[in-house]
């Protein structure tokens, strides 16, 4: 359950981290995994994108880098974009919602 | 030099354990996900010294596990169905001869057109044997065995000299006789089963909707490589065979 609630919030967290500007995969890993909580380990990560991608949320690109191998770069489609902002919406709705219920449990 | 090696060892290990771990995934998909976690790794290696054992441990562990990644993986593809086609290949390879080996032919349609079986499978279900039982039969009466006998009578002869070349099984000794029969009839059979199994594998129903397939272990890797010595020493066999029939 939580497992699942984490992987539906997981992705938006990408699109979110996609808006800024174009990242690579083990930038966006990264950039997860240095928030508490959210990823229990990095390479599960790659499957949100790969499915992502297959959703038409963010699109792919090959750039060349000066530290090794060309990277694929993850780019976040106008849908992604749409996709992001009803998220967010209902994620403050839905957030309060869930601090109000349990606060009364207490 | 021997810290790189130990350091390379390390990552073709975890990765070999992955690609274990996504066999029954679709072939692309693992493929393409072995290469994003390969990239990954050596970003990741960027940060560490030369020979950082510890280091590079830390950074598989940071990765996930092979099994859990695999199940993350299995968890966000769509479920995989079997189509009416793959289920009835391996019984049309097997007795699709039967009907004047044109079954056998939409059988083999099926086994090259399908993305379930890869190559080697797809060759064996062809190669073993050509229409199925049927051509089991027909091997049977090509190596049921022969004897031609020719006669040369020289001068002051009364009878001629007798010359006879034994041809097919006859020319082996029994207990390889039985051995031969046993492979022509067996191998088809195998053959089938073999589709029938990797077909299996990834399978979605009700209880399974996503095909996901409990991750094979050590032991039955061990099992599919004798799968796999048992068919060599098959073909091995079967042209031994026929080059004693020729």
């Amino acid at each position: 359950m939580l497992a699942q609630m984490r992987r539906g919030a997981i992705e938006y967290c990408v699109l979110a981290l996609l808006q800024s500007e174009d990242r690579y995969g083990f930038e966006i890993t990264r950039q997860l995994s240095e928030a508490d909580g959210l990823v229990t380990s990095e390479g599960t990560v790659y499957p949100l994108l790969t499915r992502l991608r297959n959703d038409g949320l963010v699109d792919t690109y090959w750039q060349e880098s000066t530290e090794g191998p060309p990277r694929r770069y993850y780019r976040i489609t106008t849908n992604g974009k749409r996709a992001l902002k009803s998220f967010i919406d209902q994620w403050a709705r839905f957030r309060d919602s869930v601090d109000d219920i349990l606060s009364r449990g207490k | 030099m021997s810290e790189h090696t130990t350091s390379d060892r390390i990552i073709e290990e975890y990765l070999g354990d992955l690609r274990d771990a996504l066999r029954t995934v679709n072939p692309s998909s693992a493929k393409e996900f072995v290469a994003e976690i390969e990239q990954h790794i050596s970003e990741g290696r960027t940060s560490l010294e030369p020979g950082d054992e510890v280091g590079l441990r830390n950074l598989l562990e940071r990765i996930g596990s092979p099994t859990a990644l695999a199940n993350e993986l299995k968890e966000t593809e769509p479920a995989r169905t079997v189509s009416a086609m793959d289920r009835a290949t391996p019984w049309l390879i097997l007795f699709g001869g039967i009907a004047f080996g044109f079954g056998w032919l939409v059988g083999l349609y099926g086994l090259w057109s399908s993305k379930t079986w890869r190559i080697w499978d797809k060759l064996l279900g062809t190669l073993i044997w050509p229409g199925g039982l049927v051509g089991t039969f027909y091997l049977f009466l090509a190596s049921a065995g022969s004897t031609a006998c020719s006669g040369f009578k020289g001068p002051g002869q009364t009878s001629p000299t007798m010359t006879c070349i034994n041809r097919g099984i006859t020319v082996l000794p029994r207990a390889l006789q039985f051995l031969a029969g046993f492979v022509i009839v067996a191998a088809p059979i195998f053959t089938s089963v073999r589709l029938g199994s990797v077909l299996s594998r990834g399978y979605a129903d009700a209880s399974n909707p996503h095909g996901i397939r409990v991750v094979r272990s050590g032991r039955s890797r061990t099992s599919t490589r004798v799968v796999w010595i048992i068919e060599g020493l098959m073909v091995l066999f079967f042209f031994i065979f026929v080059m004693t029939l020729s």
